[in-house]
């Protein structure tokens, strides 16, 4: 445990959490512009989020325990991948762990939490976006573990630092059909995991269209902003570690701080310049009916098989 | 943005908010740029609903304020209500208040919440919102217009 | 092995206390001599797996002719361990549950018997021993399937159902075996294995797959996993932990012990299609498992999901082994280990609290439960808990077997190539559909179940779950953590274990305490570490969040819209949060639906009520079975022509049979 991953680690948990709610208001602002209207500010999350925390907290009087501790596992899971993976820098504090296995399952934990907090409070919609956020989850894991598998045959390890380096230093991993399926699959699993459309629609008023929302109708307050900021940072994890596998470069492997500083403000870039595509992306798409859903997904699931085969074979 | 702005001068309506009541524990500084409204349909006859609708279309953009309606008063900051109270919605209006955190606002939209208007002693009805609970804004008119409304949300969510 | 033997006898001379002694200390007795028993078999066998002894012994006097045979070494020693860990919680928690629930006196004496048979098979080192011990395991579980006859008129359907698959399983290995032993001319393992060469290539395929389907049915392999669902749900919970967490085992010790180990180095395409079985059985068996909502029957089929993965493994490791890697191929097999002990500890545990549930509520359908977290609290965690392993989320120990299996299947795919890897990502595919259902199904389990209000308030809670069950849970519960968190303590002895597999030192455990990091693999998990920070992070957040907010928390109702109608109709149920997912995959299980509506009889616009039924079977048992069963009942009709009671007819069948055989002589 060095100086240096201590630092960095924190700088890392920092740089998700600032640009979290960043990109989403940068979303928000894009998709506004797109429609032709002003939009919120860009830092409208913030404000949100900044007056949830101010919030009296309101408690069903069905719940349990998990009512609070949901949001926590939720947020502390995200932090803990955030912890392990390579985002700015691949010499992180916990090396071996970033495992991408692992961290399939650490996000799992934060879903089942969430899943659970719906269903806690004994409410009709609770029910119905668990229900609906686990058949996704159901499908979406398949695809994700085979695109791990997938992103990781041609760096012979499944470890995530072991794979951003190794596409930094064989640019022709990068133009794969391999790796570009298993990306592919990943955006859509991401697409899928985060709630975007055309899987959910996070703007709905609608109970009866909601996946990811209705499962926390319930909560209010600093809950509910817990549950917000820590959605919008694995949606910004995820897309963290999309661009370093897509695009790794920029990313800092020599451990030296001037690297590290370079590394962030290039990221952001990057960062940013994705949110905004995803954005006008967006505005194209309507949420597609949920039972179109595992069609969606199914074809993830077959990018990414054909992602593993392409991959052993060549 | 100057464009609309001269736009909406055109349609300036004089600012029809005021403070009935001691607020229900609302306070400018916790809904700072900010403001989640979980809109409650009493007894209204839809005209209000679309003058809603339409303050959040790209064209008056209530949005761009920071305002936004929500699904669920556990989000919300307050409720927009609409419509005089109905017998039948007196019990769901005092829960869905009920249900939603403080510091919270109550914004009675439209003459018939504000006053009862044309349907004040109908049949089956309580009377205007103030009768049922304690209203800190009243957006007036019958129906209030977008940019009314969107005046007065804007006051709301950025007094500066 | 002497301590073995010792243990051995005990638990039979409790059987027969039992028989003796009054009603009040009868499951005391039973109870308290498997627990004594199953400590000193651990021991036994946790001894011989750290200091890697053999030990044999005969008795030529037991069994007539052959005699009986065992050897005990840290492979089969792992299995006894496994069965005996297990045990002991089972023991403990059977001291409360046995007092009010366990009614058949035969049943408690039969227990400690089926325990003591099920530590026995692993030992067997002859075809006589194994095929004895295996018996006697089918029928002392027969029996045990029975124990509610008197109550339950679904025990017989049951039981029909689990003594023919047993049966037909046994009727399996035994021939596979007999192939082997006739083209041997030994009956003993080492001397079989010793002249295998002398088997020729059809034989040994065919005992191959007489055998790996004979040890499959017990294992619980899609097509004949059709006896899990009928036969768990059916005995008491202690039974049926004991069962899916031990029994089962069993069938993938026979796979392992008989198609790898004794059979060596077959052709490839055997493991291949073993991987494609072990595949279907996941998927098969998540599937069932998460549109299912009978509480048992989900449990049950989940053990086919497990059991699936384990087959996987084995299969993997079998190509491997047949393509030369044997270090991947060991890592696989640990990972197979892995999962057997954290499938027996989690799987059992979830029976105990099912079997608790069931005490307290008196029902196991979970569309009936719920807000079970505010009554049994303790039993709650421990499902949670279990529900976590189950899943594979860290740090239980689901995670730490499922991320060693799958490293090792990754590395099969890295270092195979051809058919082989396109075999092997079946394996994946297979594993991955599988743990995605697996965690729905277990969200919808304790999310139903645990969370919410309860589903049916006139079914009162019964009497207070005895502290003995509560314990025995508990203590299954605290090893998943405690396996989860320091897996490489559990490395290091099934490491052990696989070494004698392969008879070679493969692979070796390095790493820190708590962490998950073997050679071959390419990641060192510091599960330990993880834990902990997240902990830390909990409350670090916990306590910022309390800085900064107003403090202010507000109990209020359940927020329904506004409206005045009780949450308890309106919350989802098991089968609704199972809805999307059976439609999705409709054409696969084909549901049967059905809603009828009966009119007022003034108007037919006036609907009087509205009854849906909706019944839910395994596909299988009707495409499969079904059609075998008709067989079986026309050919019973054809030959009840013939065998229709008569004497006089007997007779004459007798002298006419007599009549042939003289002819024929001369």
């Amino acid at each position: 445990m060095s100086l240096f991953g201590s630092v960095t680690s924190l700088l890392q948990i920092l740089f998700v959490l600032l640009m979290a709610p960043l990109l989403n208001g940068i979303m928000l602002k894009v998709k506004s512009r797109a429609e032709r209207r002003v939009g919120p500010p860009i830092l409208q999350t913030f404000y949100d989020l900044r007056k949830l925390f101010k919030k009296e907290t309101l408690r069903s009087n069905n719940s349990t325990f998990i009512f609070t501790l949901a949001p926590l596992i939720l947020i502390s899971s995200t932090v803990v991948v955030i912890v392990v993976s390579p985002i700015i820098t691949t010499g992180e504090l916990f090396n071996g762990s970033g495992d991408l296995f692992a961290i399939v399952f650490i996000l799992l934990i934060g879903s089942m939490s969430i899943a659970l907090l719906g269903l806690d409070a004994a409410t009709a919609f609770g029910g119905m976006g668990s229900s609906r956020a686990a058949t996704i989850t159901s499908l979406s894991e398949p695809a994700l573990l085979v695109s791990v598998i997938a992103l990781s045959v041609q760096a012979k390890s499944t470890n995530l630092s072991v794979i951003v380096l190794g596409n930094v230093h064989h640019v022709s991993w990068l133009l794969s059909p391999s790796h570009i399926l298993a990306i592919s699959a990943l955006l859509i699993v991401i697409f899928a995991e985060a709630g975007r459309l055309p899987v959910d629609n996070p703007a709905t008023h609608l109970e009866l269209t909601m996946i990811y929302e209705a499962m926390i109708l319930e909560s209010s307050g600093e809950n509910l902003a817990l549950v917000k900021l820590s959605e919008f940072m694995r949606f910004t994890f995820l897309l963290c570690i999309a661009s370093n596998l897509f695009f790794p470069f920029g990313i800092d492997s020599t451990k030296s701080w001037i690297f590290i500083g370079i590394s962030c403000i290039l990221l952001a870039i990057k960062l940013i310049f994705i949110v905004g595509l995803i954005a006008l992306f967006e505005t194209t798409q309507a949420k597609l009916r949920l039972f179109r859903v595992p069609e969606l997904l199914a074809g993830a699931f077959v990018l990414a098989i054909l992602a593993t085969i392409s991959g052993i074979v060549v | 943005m100057k464009i609309l702005d001269s736009f909406l001068s055109l349609f300036k309506a004089p600012l029809s908010k005021g403070i009935s009541r001691p607020s229900n524990g609302y306070h400018f500084s916790t809904i700072n740029k900010s403001l989640t409204l979980r809109h409650v349909d009493v007894g209204s006859c839809n005209g209000c609903e679309i003058e809603i609708a339409s303050a959040f279309n790209p064209i008056y953009d209530a949005g761009r304020f920071g305002v936004a309606l929500t699904a669920s008063p556990r989000h919300a900051d307050g409720l927009l209500v609409t419509g005089v109270v109905t017998q039948n919605m007196v019990d769901p209006l005092i829960k869905t208040f009920d249900a939603t955190p403080n510091p919270k606002i109550v914004i009675a939209c439209g003459d018939c919440a504000i006053s009862g208007n044309l349907f004040k002693n109908g049949y089956g009805v309580k009377g205007p919102v103030s009768e049922v609970l304690n209203v800190d804004v009243s957006i007036m008119g019958c129906p209030p217009h977008p940019i009314d409304i969107v005046d007065t949300l804007r006051a709301i969510a950025d007094p500066k | 092995m002497k301590l073995l033997l010792v243990s051995f006898s005990i638990g039979c001379l409790g059987a027969l206390l039992s028989l003796v002694v009054s009603d009040r200390y009868r499951i005391t007795v039973a109870s308290l001599s498997i627990i004594a028993e199953s400590i000193l078999s651990a021991f036994a066998s946790l001894n011989v797996i750290v200091d890697e002894k053999r030990y044999s012994f005969t008795a030529t006097q037991v069994l007539p002719l052959f005699g009986i045979k065992l050897t005990f070494n840290s492979v089969n020693a792992l299995f006894i361990f496994i069965t005996s860990f297990l045990a002991v919680a089972i023991g403990i928690y059977q001291m409360g549950y046995g007092k009010h629930a366990v009614r058949a006196k035969i049943s408690v004496f039969t227990f400690p018997i089926f325990i003591t048979s099920m530590l026995l098979i692993p030992l067997a080192a002859s075809v006589v021993t194994f095929m004895a011990a295996w018996e006697l395991m089918a029928i002392t579980s027969i029996i045990l399937v029975l124990t509610d006859h008197k109550v339950n008129n679904k025990v017989g359907k049951a039981t029909q159902w689990y003594s023919s698959m047993t049966h037909l399983g046994a009727a399996l290995i035994f021939l596979g075996l007999v192939i082997l032993v006739t083209a041997t001319g030994h009956q003993q393992f080492s001397l079989i294995f010793a002249n295998i060469g002398r088997v020729g290539t059809p034989e040994k395929c065919i005992a191959f797959f007489l055998i790996f389907l004979g040890f499959g049915s017990k294992a619980g392999i899609v097509p004949l996993h059709i006896w899990l669902p009928y036969a768990h749900p059916q005995a008491p919970s202690p039974m049926s932990a004991m069962m899916s967490g031990a029994m089962v085992n069993l069938g993938i010790y026979g796979i392992i012990r008989f198609d790898m180990m004794l059979l060596g180095r077959g052709a490839n395409w055997w493991w291949i299609i073993v991987v494609a079985v072990g595949s279907i059985t996941a998927i098969y068996g998540s599937l069932q498992c998460v549109l299912n909502s009978d509480l048992k029957q989900l449990l049950a089929y989940s053990t086919v999901d497990n059991v699936g993965l384990m087959v996987i493994g084995v299969g993997v490791s079998g190509l491997l082994i047949s393509a030369g890697e044997l270090k991947f191929a060991s890592l696989v097999m640990m990972g197979v280990f892995f999962q057997l002990l954290a499938h027996s500890i989690f799987k059992g545990m979830l029976f105990l609290t099912a079997g608790a549930i069931q005490y307290n509520r008196n029902t196991l359908s979970i569309d009936m439960l719920g807000g079970l977290l505010k009554t049994l609290p303790t039993i709650s965690i421990c499902m949670l808990i279990g529900v976590g392993s189950i899943s594979a989320i860290p740090p239980f120990s689901g995670f730490s077997s499922e991320f060693v299996l799958f490293e090792g299947l990754f590395q099969a795919v890295v270092h195979l190539s051809g058919i082989n890897a396109v075999a092997i990502l079946m394996g994946v595919t297979g594993f991955a559909l599988a743990g995605g259902l697996t965690a729905t199904a277990f969200i919808k389990t304790a999310g139903i179940a645990l969370l919410g209000i309860s589903r049916s308030p006139k079914n009162p809670p019964k009497t207070k779950i005895p502290f003995t069950m509560i314990a025995g849970t508990l203590m299954l519960a605290i090893s998943c953590v405690f396996m989860g968190m320091f897996p490489n303590l559990i490395l290091d002895i099934l490491e052990k274990s696989t070494r004698t597999v392969f008879a070679k030192n493969l692979l070796n455990i390095s790493g820190s305490f708590g962490s998950i990091s073997i050679t071959g693999m390419t990641s060192d998990i510091q599960v330990l570490i993880l834990f902990c920070s997240s902990i830390i992070f909990i409350l670090g957040i916990y306590g910022i969040s309390k800085l900064f907010s107003l403090r202010k928390l507000r109990i209020v109702d359940s927020w329904g819209c506004g409206s005045n109608y009780s949450s308890l109709r309106t919350q989802y149920t098991a089968t609704s949060f199972a809805g999307p997912l059976q439609k999705i995959f409709e054409d696969i299980v084909k549901p049967a639906h059905d809603i009828k509506s009966s009119h007022a009889e003034e108007s037919k616009f006036y609907i009087k009520s509205v009854k849906y039924t909706y019944n839910f079977q395994d596909r299988i048992e009707m495409v499969i079975y079904d059609p075998i069963k008709r067989l079986i009942l026309i050919w019973g009709k054809v030959t009840s022509n013939i065998q229709n009671g008569s004497v006089h007819r007997y007779i004459a069948f007798g002298f006419i049979g007599l009549l042939a055989v003289m002819v024929f002589l001369t």
